[in-house]
């Protein structure tokens, strides 16, 4: 049961807190995967998600202490983790390529991408719903964002749209979606 | 019409924020309760997106590398095992050594800090001392903290607290007990706080540490106003 192996992963982490370090191997195993999907997907870049990767259980590590079960649940908590250092790496990379060369195989219209894979995965949660319902270059912006880590300007640069417009779809989506998720 | 606060925390949980602006929404978390509620509530929101990823097989030496790193943060009593591990031809493996090594240089700095701190040689299998690295939502914010079995005397570093009208105070956590307040600390570099005989047994058995954000009184509170903004849990080493 889904419920029994969330409440397995949050024991780990709690233990994991406690400076066990076999718990915080069973975290791993249980989730490498899917957070190395994360790391490779925004990183884009093997190598580098394989570091990322490191960086994010150690941050676990340090961090487990501070994992609340009531706020989130232990693989959105993890998946958050991952994303963020993911982000950090793209980031760092900006400092000295602000502009990367692999942006123009990055396009920016893959909206129906996440959706498609959370249909797969029997992924109930509303907001893909929510997220379906938006025009296509909301819903683009919004998944380029999300899900391949690109800053305004490299969705600007992707798509060949002015900086200010990027900007409006990305705020007028997600207002979109509070009200579709408040909405119904 | 766009609700401006709610789309720059939206857009600060996204990643979207430049360097600049980030750094002044972080502020804002950490300073304004309103924004941080706004924050949590994107945080929440978008938190099941994270299912639309696809799962990618870890490296096969995936664990190992980071049970190497461990290791390294284990053996800060240790120093002339504390020094980056030497290459072996695996250029990457040197870069974790090394990312693992700068958390170890992190708790050694806050000792070379310190004239008067009395850094021995230390023995590894008589423990004397407990470290914690304090963490949490405020991305930068960096706490590392070194208590003195011996002594009884609890160093606390701060790195990267944004400026606020709130200070930091730093609070014990040991077992299912209430939050046990140690004072406002230092919103930059090291403070110094001697512990309380009543609570150096607590502080030993792997305490948790707490940082919550408070209005500036002539005493700190006793009881948190706020969610803690960095946690971290002690180890013997």
């Amino acid at each position: 049961m889904a419920d029994r192996r969330r409440a397995e992963l949050a024991d780990a982490l709690l233990a994991t807190a406690g400076g066990d370090r076999l718990a915080l191997r069973l975290v791993y195993e249980r989730t490498s995967a899917k957070l190395f999907g994360i790391c490779l997907r925004i990183c884009n870049e093997r190598s580098a998600a394989e570091d990322v990767l490191q960086t994010v259980y150690l941050k676990v590590w340090q961090r487990a202490g501070s994992f609340d079960p009531d706020k989130a649940s232990p693989v959105t908590w993890l998946a958050t983790i991952a994303r963020n250092a993911a982000l950090d790496w793209r980031r760092s990379q900006r400092e000295s390529d602000p502009l990367p060369a692999d942006l123009d195989q990055i396009l920016v219209d893959e909206g129906a991408d996440a959706l498609e894979l959370a249909e797969a995965k029997e992924e109930r949660a509303r907001i893909f719903h929510c997220l379906g319902k938006l025009d296509e270059q909301r819903k683009g912006a919004i998944h380029a964002a999300f899900y391949r880590g690109l800053s305004y300007p490299e969705i600007a640069q992707a798509s060949g749209t002015p900086l200010g417009t990027v900007k409006s779809w990305v705020r007028r989506g997600l207002m979109q979606l509070k009200e579709c998720l408040q909405g119904e | 019409m766009v609700d401006r606060d709610g789309a720059l925390a939206a857009e600060l949980v996204l990643g979207l924020l430049e360097p600049a602006e980030r750094a002044a929404a972080l502020r804002r978390q950490l300073a304004e309760p309103a924004f941080a509620a706004l924050v949590e509530e994107w945080r929440a929101r978008i938190a099941p997106l994270h299912g639309g990823f696809a799962d990618a097989e870890a490296p096969a030496d995936g664990w190992a590398r980071i049970s190497e790193a461990l290791d390294l943060l284990e053996d800060e009593g240790a120093p002339q095992r504390a020094t980056p591990v030497p290459a072996t031809g695996s250029t990457r493996r040197w870069q974790w050594a090394t990312a693992a090594a700068s958390a170890v240089a992190a708790v050694l700095a806050l000792a070379l800090v310190l004239p008067d701190s009395g850094v021995e040689p230390i023995q590894p299998d008589t423990p004397a001392y407990a470290v914690a690295q304090l963490t949490g939502p405020i991305e930068g914010l960096l706490l590392s903290a070194r208590y003195d079995e011996t002594s009884g005397k609890l160093l606390i570093k701060v790195e990267g607290m944004p400026e606020t009208e709130t200070e930091p105070v730093l609070w014990l956590l040991e077992g299912d007990g209430p939050p046990v307040s140690l004072g406002y600390i230092d919103r930059t570099g090291v403070t110094s706080i001697i512990i309380p005989d009543r609570y150096r047994a607590a502080i030993q058995q792997k305490a948790q540490l707490l940082i919550t954000m408070e209005p500036a009184f002539e005493t700190a509170p006793e009881t948190p106003g706020s969610d803690p903004v960095a946690a971290g849990t002690l180890t013997e080493v």
